[in-house]
């Protein structure tokens, strides 16, 4: 059977071979030892806090050094300052519904786009409506895969729609789930200087080891990301940054306050802190540790093989020349909006009509793993390593068949 | 019985006496007459009745207004609280005017006529407190009264210690609660005196920059003007909150900080006033979301 052509990243990575060894020791070390001490020590005190006998069975756990250095490593591959928080959830979803509550405090009218992941936008919109608060949504996405509007027109766009309706808030996607690439510090800044921009929120879910996030430049107040795709923990977990001089107190201390209130309800946030402070809850939730591992374990994956932007722009050129060739229509923003999530539409009417699943089936029968919608759209994650002439066999075999 | 009594019982059974006639007229005439005078009898008096009914009729809308009195015991009466309000009034006057006493007179009178200043303070649709922190009462009231989202508050800080003591503190209190909880949205605009915030400092002295500091950290959306940024425009000089739609509060503090005068304002006109002012100091202000920036 032919190697599989991973290109669903956008949807789910494939486990980083770290992680992979990190689950895999950890769902034996757990049949073994179970939540013994060593497990407490293991988790508090890293890797090295175990008896050299149980180190030398369990190799792949080594990379857990604590929670202060999975901290670190996740800051690192942000580009945040070493003094920036990282947050740590079970779920994304879990930090959005913080992130709604940050927003609406000091905003009361906030610039969305339909660019937004549906169910963020929901999380955000609920938040608001309960509170009397204003969600303004502009529709964007169709004016820049269709007529390919630029960076700076979309900024203009924003910028005139931000400042017409008197908005004061901002939520948006660094990378949104169909690939187009936000000029987001560029809006940002210009908000900043044309209206009262009081609290922004990015969702880096598709972003994360995607693209670079630059956080040190500090053009944003919270960042929400998750470890399950680009960084291929596959295990999900929410991380969210913040650190903005302006921001980063009232952050803080809203997190603690309403933690202890109970109104931000996230055991492994919890558990994490009390990890890190030393402090721990007699009746504490039990929560799943493996996505703290395997995250842990792909962060440093990631940090050691920092991929590069020139296989990247190969591979795109060479799948759309394919896939132009065979006469699929590539959905692509214009360059400076551009990711490594490619979209690609049939010419096959009989593609138009099948379902989303078996389009997706009919290119695993050809051993490529990619996203399907409906109108015979499928979705590409660029992988970082150059196509092999067996790739390109396989996707020009794939691309030319109909369904 | 006096003499008024008597006139109302006389003018109450007129009609019965003239009723009472015109029976026993008919009566003898139905006794008497033939039918046909009978039926044109019977006639002459639907008639006369129908012409007294237009008469009557048109009298009462040719009369330009109801009497004052009846027209205010109506209206008051559509409103059970006030009614029994009144009632209790007009029987406590009556008692005092039962009284002879000249000192007693002069010092009820005096009373009395402040009791009518407060309630045409009222009419207006305000509410004044004067040397006193009950205010705070009705204040959170107000800010806890369903349907109120969003206060906007403007401080006219003179002293290092506004808002420090304890009705302060416990009003400073309330607002991070509610707008903790998501129950109210909080902005507040805070001109300060010079002298608490030096042009060469980022922030304001303290114990102030801490009163400040805490609402920043529960996500109150805060703007500061120094008080001689508004030398051109002394009107923007106040101290007032805007409680939804519904109502500004203006406050007048002394030096140190301590209320002197709470004036409550229900009228909508007063409120777009004050949205005005609200606009108007926006210009002046810097945020102190910016001043933070600026300190890194």
């Amino acid at each position: 059977m032919p190697e599989l052509l991973y290109l669903d990243t956008a949807r789910l990575g494939l486990m980083s071979p770290r992680a992979c060894r990190a689950s895999v020791d950890f769902a034996r070390f757990a049949g073994e030892y179970g939540a013994t001490l060593y497990l407490t020590d293991f988790l508090r005190d890293g890797f090295t806090s175990l008896p050299s006998g149980i180190r030398d069975r369990y190799s792949g756990l080594e990379d857990w050094l604590g929670v202060s250095s999975l901290r670190q490593s996740l800051r690192a591959l942000s580009n945040a300052k070493c003094d920036s928080n990282v947050l740590v959830a079970s779920r994304a979803a879990s930090l959005m519904k913080l992130a709604a509550r940050l927003l609406v405090r000091p905003c009361h009218n906030i610039l969305v786009t339909d660019l937004s992941w549906p169910a963020y936008d929901r999380i955000l919109r609920r938040a608001a409506n309960n509170r009397g608060y204003k969600v303004t949504k502009l529709r964007v996405r169709r004016r820049i895969l269709k007529r390919h509007l630029t960076a700076d027109e979309l900024t203009d766009n924003i910028a005139t729609q931000f400042v017409r309706d008197g908005c004061d808030g901002l939520f948006l996607p660094l990378v949104d789930n169909l690939g187009v690439r936000l000029p987001v510090r560029r809006i940002v800044e210009r908000l900043r200087n044309e209206a009262e921009l009081r609290f922004v929120v990015l969702d880096a879910a598709q972003a994360y080891n995607h693209v670079p996030l630059n956080l040190a430049s500090n053009y944003c107040d919270f960042v929400i990301a998750g470890c399950h795709k680009w960084l291929r923990a596959f295990t999900p977990m929410g991380v969210g940054f913040f650190g903005h001089p302006a921001t980063a107190d009232y952050i803080r201390d809203s997190t603690q306050r309403w933690m202890r209130q109970g109104a931000i309800d996230e055991p492994l946030m919890r558990f994490v802190d009390e990890l890190d402070g030393g402090a721990c809850q007699r009746f504490g939730e039990t929560v799943s540790l493996s996505p703290l591992l395997t995250s842990n374990a792909a962060v440093i994956d990631a940090l050691r093989n920092r991929e590069s932007i020139e296989v990247t722009t190969d591979n795109e050129r060479v799948l759309t020349s394919m896939a132009d060739s065979l006469g699929w229509r590539v959905l692509t923003p214009s360059n400076d909006l551009r990711s490594r999530i490619v979209l690609l539409q049939s010419p096959h009417e009989s593609d138009r009509l099948a379902s989303p699943e078996t389009i997706r089936r009919r290119f695993l029968n050809r051993s490529i793993a990619l996203s399907a919608y409906t109108c015979g759209i499928v979705r590409v994650s660029l992988p970082s390593r150059p196509f092999s002439v067996d790739d390109c066999a396989a996707l020009q075999s794939a691309l030319a068949s109909t369904a | 019985m006096d003499a008024t009594e008597t006139t109302h019982s006389e003018h109450s059974s007129k009609p019965l006496l003239v009723s009472a006639g015109l029976a026993g007229l008919t009566i003898a005439v139905w006794a008497a007459a033939p039918t046909s005078f009978l039926l044109g009898y019977l006639c002459l008096l639907v008639s006369a009745l129908i012409g007294l009914v237009m008469k009557t009729w048109l009298e009462v809308r040719a009369r330009p207004q109801q009497p004052p009195l009846l027209e205010l015991l109506l209206r008051l009466a559509s409103d059970p609280e006030l009614a029994t309000l009144h009632a209790s009034l007009a029987d406590a006057l009556k008692d005092v005017s039962s009284r002879t006493d000249p000192t007693f007179r002069k010092l009820a009178l005096s009373r009395l006529n402040s009791i009518v200043a407060d309630c045409a303070l009222l009419a207006k649709g305000q509410v004044a407190f004067t040397s006193t922190e009950s205010w705070r009462v009705v204040y959170e009231e107000l800010l806890r009264s369903p349907g109120l989202h969003l206060y906007r508050s403007v401080a006219y800080v003179e002293s290092a210690h506004y808002w420090q003591d304890g009705p302060g503190q416990q009003s400073t209190q309330l607002n991070l609660e509610l707008h903790d909880e998501g129950t109210i949205r909080i902005e507040r605009t805070a001109i300060i005196a010079d002298h608490l915030w030096p042009a060469s400092d980022l922030f304001p002295v303290d114990p102030l920059h801490s009163w400040l500091d805490q609402q920043h950290r529960y996500g109150i959306w805060l703007r500061l003007i120094r008080e001689s940024a508004l030398e051109n425009d002394p009107e923007l000089l106040c101290d007032f909150g805007i409680y939804g739609t519904r109502a500004v509060g203006m406050q007048t503090a002394d030096p140190a900080g301590r209320t002197i005068r709470f004036l409550l304002d229900f009228n909508f006109a007063k409120i777009q006033e004050a949205e005005t002012v609200w606009n108007r100091l926006a210009v002046y202000a810097t945020s102190y979301r910016d001043l933070l920036d600026q300190q890194h």
